[in-house]
């Protein structure tokens, strides 16, 4: 399995882990980026947005990086 | 019998429609995540019960990262509610089941509502009710809050958890589990008695980090402390964990439906385009209606004043007021808007003729943008170009309310997750972008002049803004806020809300703007009238003339200002100036020092030593661009 952040993801993939502080973890999970959960990129450019749980969420690739992929699948 | 009830949510899942269903009062009903930042309250009989709602800012978490949040958390700890509604989006409920775990760890009776589901429907989103219900151990109730579905059986539910008084704590694992007790044992005996009851809430929030408990956390030794965030981890994963456990025994999705962005979704996220086209069409829009506005909502106005009412007014006034400081308090010396200062005239002129049917439009305006979902495309847009001066994208919305009122547009930056981009943001509102009303005063001054004057001006201001942001941002310490939003859905605007958040505003405006505009008349009216405003003009005949190039009499529109910068605007209407001269002046009212109504605020959101620090940097500013600006005058006479 070839991981890879957030920040680099084009396309669909699984959360595997959040990196960074405790704070952050608390951040993104609160947001729904918890371990298992597929997320989706619409946008990876200047931002990126991100499709999980039925929303979208909008955020800067510092953020991103922190959410660490495993599987990406095609959908 | 009353019971207490806090409604509890993330931000735009239908709180304050369920508030507004319930209560019939005004909250604010809008897209942008966290907009409804003060709590609002409000009652509704059901059966033998007065059942008292609080409607708290959206929040993601009971652990704050923004001051809106954190009310909610001060709510919840503070307001002690006998019944927490925790609303929810049917589309997206696992994000939300996070939430209700952490609610139900507060000990109070949680009601959870789901929200939308005809969306949740629409998307093939099942949820089993009954099944969700005992897993969490609390009542569910399904609803369509736009629709007023689900209302009465949520007021019976409401009723049925108080009756019932049962609480369902979620356990962790044993080894988190024996942690958290040796934590709770130790903070138990620092907790005042009416807290002990909530000591494994605060106990789980010590561990968290949550600041609003970190004087308890002191009493922690250093030795468990130092556990604090591989047991933090655990707690959050665990939830996580849970959340996604509970979701897959309820939810079932037919097929999975990806969302689509639309076209100005991907416009917006485009770094150029995004912020040349956004930027361009908001202005297009907010000043051609700003102009058509002008026409109509000043001009019609205007000729039923000039021929129907300042006629009536003076005659009536004459008749029975005799000459003399009465008279001119009352009605002026003499007829015509800016010949005098009459309460009767000017004052009602200023709020009534020209204010009130500007701000009606351009909030009506505002809140079709907020509710429509626009302004949060707009902060994407702008993330970038306002990280240059210390700012992240969510800074946008303050910024735009800004141009509304810097009062609430200061207060709205509770939603930003910095120190330091709050001061910031607070700071270049009330420095450099001025209030609506003031706003149409400057295009109805400096617009006699061409519409190049207004542009000039505006130039100006943005150049101004956008060189302090940047030094601000290399001097003042501390990071700038990340960029984190959630785009909610293309939604169809509700006439009714609409008119309910106009509504609201407009009395806002009322309540805090227009006595501060008759208390301006009035004082002026009476400096003249006792030559206090000579002395003034004297003592700052040097600055005015010297370095701004200006009357030296026209420094009483800069004293005027500290009450109200739109009357300040249009009082230079008395005074022959050059268009130059006007544009300086009016950049030096807007620059120079912050209204009343925006110094109140600052104090309250930044206490004493950073106001002070705001009016000196206004103060200096204000100095450089009126000399540059005097200077120029000096050169050419236009």
């Amino acid at each position: 399995m070839i991981t890879r952040s957030l920040a680099t993801l084009r396309g669909c993939g699984i959360v595997t882990k959040i990196d960074g502080s405790s704070e952050e973890l608390r951040h993104l999970v609160s947001l729904g980026f918890a371990p298992r959960r597929k997320v989706r990129v619409h946008v990876n450019d200047s931002v990126i947005v991100v499709e999980v749980d039925n929303s979208i969420l909008v955020m800067d690739h510092q953020l991103a990086s922190k959410i660490i992929i495993g599987d990406q699948y095609e959908d | 019998m009353r019971i207490k009830v806090a409604l509890v949510g993330h931000p735009n899942v239908g709180k304050s429609v369920i508030f507004n269903n319930l209560t019939g009062l005004k909250a604010i009903v809008s897209n942008y995540p966290g907009t409804t930042v003060e709590i609002y309250e409000g009652k509704t009989r059901w059966k033998d019960f007065i059942i008292e709602l609080i409607d708290t800012p959206g929040t993601y978490s009971l652990v704050p990262t923004t001051q809106a949040e954190e009310v909610t958390c001060r709510v919840i700890l503070e307001e002690r509610p006998d019944v927490i509604v925790h609303v929810v989006d049917a589309t997206s409920i696992r994000r939300h089941l996070y939430l209700t775990l952490e609610l139900l760890e507060v000990g109070a009776p949680v009601v959870l509502v789901v929200n939308q589901i005809d969306r949740a429907e629409a998307l093939g989103v099942k949820i089993r009710k009954e099944e969700l219900s005992r897993l969490l151990n609390i009542p569910v109730v399904m609803c369509i809050a736009t629709k007023r579905v689900g209302m009465i059986t949520l007021l019976d539910k409401i009723i049925e958890a108080y009756k019932r008084r049962s609480t369902a704590y979620p356990r962790y694992p044993k080894i988190i589990e024996g942690y958290l007790g040796l934590i709770e044992k130790m903070l138990k005996e620092e907790l005042p008695p009416d807290l002990k009851r909530f000591s494994r809430f605060i106990a789980i929030h010590v561990i968290l980090g949550n600041k609003i408990f970190n004087r308890l956390a002191r009493a922690i030794p250093e030795h468990l402390k130092i556990e604090f965030p591989k047991y933090s981890r655990q707690i959050i994963l665990e939830r996580a964990r849970v959340a996604g456990e509970v979701y897959k025994e309820v939810v079932s999705v037919r097929e999975t439906k990806h969302l689509k962005l639309s076209k100005i979704d991907y416009i917006s996220v485009s770094p150029i385009f995004g912020v040349t086209i956004i930027a361009g069409l908001t202005l297009a829009v907010t000043y051609s209606l700003l102009g058509l506005i002008h026409e109509i909502g000043h001009r019609i106005p205007s000729m039923f004043y000039y021929n129907l009412y300042e006629p009536f007014i003076r005659s009536l006034i004459e008749s029975v007021v005799p000459q003399g400081l009465l008279h001119d308090i009352l009605i002026g010396e003499k007829a015509g808007i800016y010949g005098s200062l009459g309460l009767l005239t000017t004052g009602v002129f200023f709020v009534f003729f020209m204010i009130l049917p500007t701000i009606f439009v351009l909030y009506l305006f505002l809140g079709m943008l907020e509710d429509l979902g626009f302004l949060p495309r707009v902060a994407i847009s702008f993330h970038r170009p306002l990280r240059k001066v210390g700012l992240s994208g969510d800074a946008t919305m303050p910024l735009v309310i800004g141009t509304g009122c810097s009062i609430v547009g200061v207060l709205s930056t509770r939603i930003l997750r910095s120190d330091k981009e709050r001061f910031i943001s607070s700071l270049l509102q009330v420095l450099g972008i001025p209030c609506m009303a003031q706003q149409v005063m400057i295009w109805y001054i400096l617009g006699k002049h061409g519409v190049l004057y207004i542009f000039a001006l505006y130039l100006l201001l943005l150049f101004t803004i956008v060189t302090l942001g940047a030094i601000l941002n290399k001097i003042i310490p501390g990071e700038t806020g990340i960029l984190l939003l959630e785009l909610p859905p293309w939604r169809k605007p509700q006439l009714r809300n609409l008119l309910k958040k106009t509504y609201v505003r407009m009395l806002s405006f009322l309540k805090t703007g227009v006595p501060l505009v008759f208390l301006g008349i009035f004082l002026i009216n009476l400096a003249y009238y006792t030559g206090a405003i000579a002395m003034i003009a004297e003592f700052f005949s040097p600055i005015m003339s010297g370095l701004f190039r200006l009357p030296s009499e026209t420094c009483i529109a800069l004293v005027v200002s500290v009450l109200r910068k739109d009357v300040a605007v249009g009082i230079l209407g008395r005074y022959k100036l050059t268009a130059l001269q006007k544009l300086t002046a009016v950049a030096i009212i807007t620059l120079s020092f912050p209204c009343v109504g925006s110094l109140a605020i600052t104090l309250s959101e930044f206490g004493v030593r950073r106001t002070l620090k705001i009016i000196a940097i206004m103060f200096v500013t204000s100095l450089v661009v009126g000399s540059f600006l005097g200077f120029l005058s000096s050169l050419f006479v236009i």
